[in-house]
């Protein structure tokens, strides 16, 4: 039985909520179906941004808003292999609630000059990689 | 780079139709104004327009962004591929094209961060800035977007 604990293998994958105003289905480009805005950090992401370990979760999980309801959140995953090759890092980060929390601490809230530069460059090639993979579409 | 958007470096631009009077007065740009669709709604919403903590956009930023993208229009520029609302209260102009990337992340009225991304290179990062209308007549772009080359490849 794996635990939230367990470090996080290059062959696991990871889950990350997505505000519909950030997702378009119908752009021309398949890459730019996710808006890099989606793996922008929040000021409550001082550690950084927060990602779900598809071993403990499902999309359907991840999907819901909080009031636990469907309908404003798309899903992507991401290969834990594909994140690393861009140099970005993921610890596990166990919380109250949805089970399989973890960080990615590169990007993270309060970064400024060249740090936060290579944070939006790294977001972009985030959103790239994940608009070929959205695994969960809220009901119309 | 020689090209804003449809500008030339250094260039002034007449504005023959300020956003004075605030960025909904032009409705007849339907297929520009069509794309603020999302700033829109996040704008109107107010606070927390993403059901949970995220700031709107100022009605004042909402204006520095439409007399941007009337300057765009009346330059002849490619129209972007996107124009959505940030979690700060930013607003982020975007061109999506077969190998680049091109945005404009906007978080104080009339000044821009332009982020320039093409596969397999660095991006290229820097500021743009342009006037208020009430401050001239007309307009100045301190930098310079190299789009206008790629519109033939969209």
């Amino acid at each position: 039985m794996p635990s939230e604990n367990d470090p996080i293998e290059d062959d696991e994958y990871v889950y990350r909520r997505v505000l519909h105003t950030w997702c378009d289905l119908n752009s021309e480009f398949l890459a730019h179906r996710i808006d890099r805005q989606v793996f922008h950090p929040t000021d409550k992401d001082k550690e950084g941004i927060s990602l779900y370990r598809a071993l403990f979760v499902t999309p359907v999980q991840v999907a819901r808003d909080r009031e636990g309801n469907l309908g404003r959140y798309f899903v992507v995953r991401l290969s834990v292999a594909q994140v690393r090759a861009l140099g970005l890092s993921l610890k596990p980060d166990p919380q109250d609630g949805l089970r399989g929390h973890s960080l990615m601490s590169e990007i993270r809230h309060g970064l400024k000059g060249e740090e936060k530069k290579r944070a939006k460059e790294l977001q972009l090639r985030l959103a790239e990689l994940a608009s070929a993979d959205i695994v969960f579409v809220p009901p119309p | 780079m020689n090209n804003v958007i449809g500008f030339d470096r250094g260039t002034t631009h007449d504005l023959t139709n300020p956003a004075e009077s605030g960025w909904r007065a032009h409705p007849s740009d339907t297929a520009w104004t069509t794309l603020l669709h999302n700033v829109e709604t996040a704008f109107e919403a107010g606070d927390g327009w993403d059901g949970e903590d995220a700031d709107a956009p100022s009605e004042a930023l909402l204006a520095s962004v439409f007399s941007l993208l009337r300057q765009l229009q009346n330059s002849g520029s490619p129209m972007p591929s996107r124009i959505i609302p940030t979690y700060d209260g930013g607003i982020v102009v975007e061109w999506h094209y077969p190998d680049k990337y091109i945005e404009m992340e906007i978080e104080e009225p009339y000044s821009a961060d332009v982020m320039e991304a093409c596969v397999g290179e660095p991006a290229d990062h820097y500021e743009l800035t342009w006037r208020r209308p009430s401050e001239a007549t007309d307009y100045k772009i301190s930098e310079s977007i190299d789009v206008q080359q790629y519109a033939m490849t969209a």
